[in-house]
């Protein structure tokens, strides 16, 4: 049961983009709307989550001077092959997460989950805290998307990324009044400051209740 | 040294293993991959000549190297594909012509430019100008948005040139 209630804890305390500060130029590069977000974080889901499963599970026989090549022969090729079947069954992702789909293979996220996690605990605790930072990964890049999209467009919006149906519209800001700068690299660093911030200022709060009991 | 071979072998295996892995993904993946990419140049070529059935890629000369595709509606005309370097970055474009010369069809498929300024010739407006052009009387550039329009125009004009080789209108 104490496993279950770090997994939600940890969401916001071990963020990993907003508290530790990984995976930050995919977060600001890609979330510009909610579809690419959710692509994005659930691919890095699966990635980070089956990397940390075969880490966790070669650890015992991986040779401790070749690891980190080992991890990225693993993490390359669970890469390459979600990248394949994006390509094949969620052609609009693939559109428009362009270079940065490949790219999850240099997601920080995941090779610095497999040295400091996967590999000194065992499946069922590394499963978990790859789902766990996954999941906090897809929450941050949505945070993101959803503040972008609403200033910028006005609308916020998710299509299926199988057959690009149209699931949700939510028209917010009318035309006159959109900040077309939050598309632009700026507000990406705009936005990410505003939630870092509001994430140290609850870690700090919670860190001082801790420190009076 | 026997430390090293040991190493080397199981750095070997676990490539090996992970090639493997990604063959039998690509085998699976490659097919459908494929079809995806017909299907969405089918897509656009069905806007231009919506009552067209058969599509069919032909061989050209493009002397001016901005034409990258053509492909036949089957008696209706011809569909370019064509690239010019816009004002900030490469624009892609398709321009259809029928048999008579007359422009059918325009739609841009990439293009990024500035916002209201030159992204303006992706929009309907130029579209309809572009549509009411024909072989001999090509289109003009758009005002207020001169250097990415005189980009397409150089393109249509290069097209053109191409069109004229396949169809005897």
């Amino acid at each position: 049961m104490k496993t279950l209630g770090n997994f939600l804890l940890n969401l916001l305390k071990e963020n990993p983009v907003f508290g530790l500060y990984l995976g930050i130029c995919s977060t600001l590069a890609i979330t510009t709307n909610l579809d690419n977000a959710i692509g994005m974080g659930v691919s890095v889901l699966i990635v980070l989550t089956i990397s940390n499963i075969m880490i966790s599970s070669i650890r015992k026989i991986t040779p401790d001077e070749i690891r980190i090549p080992v991890y990225i022969i693993v993490i390359a090729t669970l890469t390459k092959a979600i990248e394949l079947l994006i390509k094949a069954f969620a052609p609009t992702i693939d559109a428009a997460l362009g270079v940065y789909l490949p790219l999850i293979v240099v997601n920080c996220i995941i090779l610095g989950r497999a040295e400091a996690y996967a590999s000194k605990n065992n499946i069922w605790k590394s499963t978990l805290d790859g789902l766990n930072m996954g999941l906090a990964y897809t929450l941050s890049l949505a945070a993101m998307s959803i503040i972008r999209q609403i200033l910028a467009d006005g609308v916020l919006s998710l299509n299926n990324p199988f057959n690009s149906t149209l699931i949700f519209e939510i028209n917010i800001i009318p035309a006159e009044y959109r900040i077309a700068i939050f598309k632009e690299p700026i507000g990406a660093f705009l936005t990410f400051a505003f939630l870092a911030a509001g994430v140290a200022a609850i870690q700090n709060a919670t860190a001082k209740k801790a420190e009076v009991k | 040294m026997k430390k090293i071979i040991s190493l080397t072998l199981f750095l070997a295996l676990a490539s090996a293993l992970a090639g493997a892995v990604l063959a039998g993904v690509n085998s699976i993946t490659a097919p459908i991959i494929e079809e995806q990419k017909i299907a969405a140049v089918k897509a656009t070529l069905k806007e231009i000549f919506p009552s067209a059935t058969e599509f069919a890629e032909v061989k050209f000369e493009d002397a001016s190297g901005k034409v990258n595709n053509v492909y036949e509606a089957k008696g209706q005309g011809f569909a370019l594909k064509v690239t010019v370097q816009g004002y900030k970055d490469i624009i892609t474009f398709l321009i259809g012509y029928d048999l008579n010369g007359e422009a059918v069809g325009f739609k841009v498929v990439s293009i990024n430019d500035t916002p209201g300024i030159g992204m303006r010739i992706g929009d309907q407006e130029f579209a309809d100008l572009v549509i009411g052009s024909s072989v001999p009387t090509p289109v003009d550039t758009l005002a207020g948005a001169t250097v990415s329009s005189a980009a397409v125009v150089k393109g249509i004009e290069a097209a053109i040139v191409v069109f004229k080789t396949l169809a005897e209108y």
